[in-house]
């Protein structure tokens, strides 16, 4: 095996991620190449030192109630789930009620209808426009 | 799950080579991490690399909006030693350390970080950068080469002080 063969594998080598035979191989080269043998230690070494970096100490504190902040938000999504079945299956039970009410008249079955296809409509208005906007707002990065 | 958070918040300093930034970053991956249902939650397997994953994202999405992504993006600034008075000459050669991988460019400091000072394997860092495993070996070997090129270059600069 020649240095220009070996080349990246010597990091796969120090980082055990070679497969046997692949060592082996490299094993054999670096016991007769000085030059690849060298760049072996100095990628331990590079190693070693990334190991002793430091950095300043994170107040654990914060770290620990961001955690517990957040970790509140996980109960956002069972929440709205749990909201927004109740809304539908119990508005979807009241308004079959209402339109199966033989006590109720048609006219009022029908302005009833007309009322609430007046709110969804706007409501599907006004969804659209906020997601073009969401979508379209080259300013959602920007922090202020 | 603290030492994957705190983990996590290096991993954006080293990237950005700001604090404050990093804990930005670091909250809105928390967010996500507990409001993208389809998360692994903290403790299952691949929590960590995913979090890491979201992390490096946030960190790479900030660079490239900075606009510094081969520039001012530094760790020098994040780097302390705890001690500075004994360990003189190993005070020197942390900084010079800190400089050299400064000078690398993002991906090459990204990819040293994440196998030399997280000790990710080869697998995971290929998940974390959205790489082939296969090209994670040749990758990072060129950062460490390049690594080494600079800090020969502050050895002889200085004298032979900081050599390896």
């Amino acid at each position: 095996m020649k240095c220009e063969e070996i080349g990246d594998l010597i990091s796969g080598y120090v980082d055990l991620e070679l497969t046997q035979q692949e060592a082996q191989r490299v094993r054999l080269h670096l016991e007769s190449c000085d030059s690849c043998s060298q760049t072996c230690a100095e990628i331990r070494s590079l190693q070693a030192k990334m190991g002793s970096l430091s950095y300043p100490a994170t107040d654990h504190e914060m770290l620990e109630n961001m955690e517990k902040n957040l970790l509140i938000r996980s109960g956002l999504w069972s929440g709205w789930a749990m909201i927004v079945l109740g809304v539908v299956v119990m508005g979807g039970f009241g308004v079959y009620r209402f339109l199966v009410d033989p006590a109720v008249p048609g006219l009022v079955k029908f302005f009833f209808g007309l009322l609430h296809a007046g709110f969804f409509i706007l409501f599907l208005v006004v969804l659209r426009q906020r997601l073009l906007v969401y979508k379209n707002d080259k300013y959602t990065k920007v922090k202020l | 799950m603290q030492d994957i958070t705190r983990g996590a918040l290096h991993l954006a300093m080293q990237i950005t080579g700001s604090h404050d930034e990093a804990m930005d970053i670091l909250q809105t991956a928390v967010i996500k991490a507990l409001e993208y249902r389809h998360a692994p939650r903290p403790g299952e397997d691949g929590y960590k690399a995913w979090f890491y994953r979201v992390v490096r994202n946030q960190a790479i999405d900030w660079l490239r909006y900075e606009k510094r992504f081969d520039r001012d993006a530094g760790i020098e600034d994040q780097v302390v030693d705890h001690d500075p008075g004994r360990h003189l000459h190993e005070a020197g050669r942390k900084l010079s350390l800190q400089r050299a991988l400064k000078e690398l460019d993002a991906e090459q400091r990204e990819i040293i970080c994440l196998k030399d000072f997280h000790d990710f394997s080869y697998a995971e860092i290929a998940d974390i950068m959205g790489i082939e495993k296969g090209t994670v070996m040749s990758r990072l070997h060129r950062a460490r080469m390049a690594l080494k090129m600079k800090l020969s270059a502050m050895s002889e600069f200085a004298g032979g002080e900081y050599e390896m």
